[in-house]
């Protein structure tokens, strides 16, 4: 009885130690592409994974959980960081760049050929 | 959205945040990592023995435009996080807090200004202050009559 209770205190304890955050996402449009700019302090780029499976795009960057010594005052909590996307047709899944500068992961979506705006010449007579 | 707030009455200035927490967290997803407005950055202290550490979340900033500085007892940080997007397309979405900042807190030890070191790395700033040299004990001699 005494083990269960301990095994549960301790995977309470684990969850409380680790958390996955969200993100903060801008996301914009432009008639070419489509650009995804996230906050994620923290996180290297080894530490970065961005992965596309049918429809979802998955972004999730690690974070070292290392604390200079004890927390006198915190405002945020140590976490992963963690986010799915949901793709449309309209997107060109071979055509993603990433960038990771400074924190800032910057997303860069190309449209698919078939919804680009075109132009249509008209012919003077 | 501007991030700088300087309201003379510091209770009247936590319930305002208080609100930017609550009215934060309403509509946006839930679990979304940000700050309520007048928090930006945010701050972490951490006591390492003989020093402060401030670990500061400035993701996307230059940190030669940032303006640090530490006094004996207080560390104020100012600056800007442009956003030269801004005005470039649709925005779909806009979690990401823009504008200047302007932050000071109250260290709770005294530490040595000029011993302070910074870095900045993935976008994490760290503020590495060694502490003041503690006042040495005085003993008062007690002259007998």
């Amino acid at each position: 009885m005494k083990d269960i209770e301990k095994k549960q205190q301790a995977q309470i304890t684990r969850r409380e130690e680790r958390s996955t955050f969200l993100p903060a996402t801008d996301i914009w449009e432009t008639p070419e592409e489509i650009t995804l700019r996230m906050d994620m302090p923290g996180v290297s780029k080894d530490n970065l994974e961005i992965k596309v499976e049918g429809d979802t795009l998955t972004v999730h960057g690690g974070v070292s959980g290392d604390q200079p010594g004890n927390a006198l005052y915190a405002e945020q909590r140590v976490g992963d960081f963690h986010r799915e996307f949901s793709l449309s047709d309209d997107i060109d899944r071979d055509k993603i760049n990433a960038a990771l500068n400074a924190g800032v992961l910057t997303l860069t979506v190309a449209k698919a050929e078939k919804v680009k705006p075109r132009k249509i010449q008209i012919a003077a007579n | 959205m501007l991030m700088t707030r300087r309201l003379p009455f510091w209770d009247m200035d936590r319930m305002f945040d208080e609100m930017g927490r609550m009215f934060d967290t309403f509509g946006g997803p839930l679990g979304l990592r940000s700050v309520p407005g007048g928090t930006f950055p945010a701050m972490n202290v951490y006591d390492a023995k003989d020093k402060l550490v401030v670990t500061v979340e400035i993701p996307g900033v230059d940190p030669a435009t940032i303006d640090l500085s530490v006094q004996e007892n207080s560390l104020t940080l100012s600056g800007k996080r442009s956003d030269t997007e801004n005005g470039k397309g649709r925005y779909y979405r806009k979690e990401r807090p823009a504008g200047e900042f302007h932050r000071t807190i109250t260290l709770n030890e005294k530490v040595d200004p000029a011993g302070v070191a910074a870095s900045y790395k993935d976008g994490i700033l760290r503020i590495e202050m060694p502490k003041a040299q503690a006042v040495k004990p005085r003993t008062i001699a007690i002259k007998a009559e």
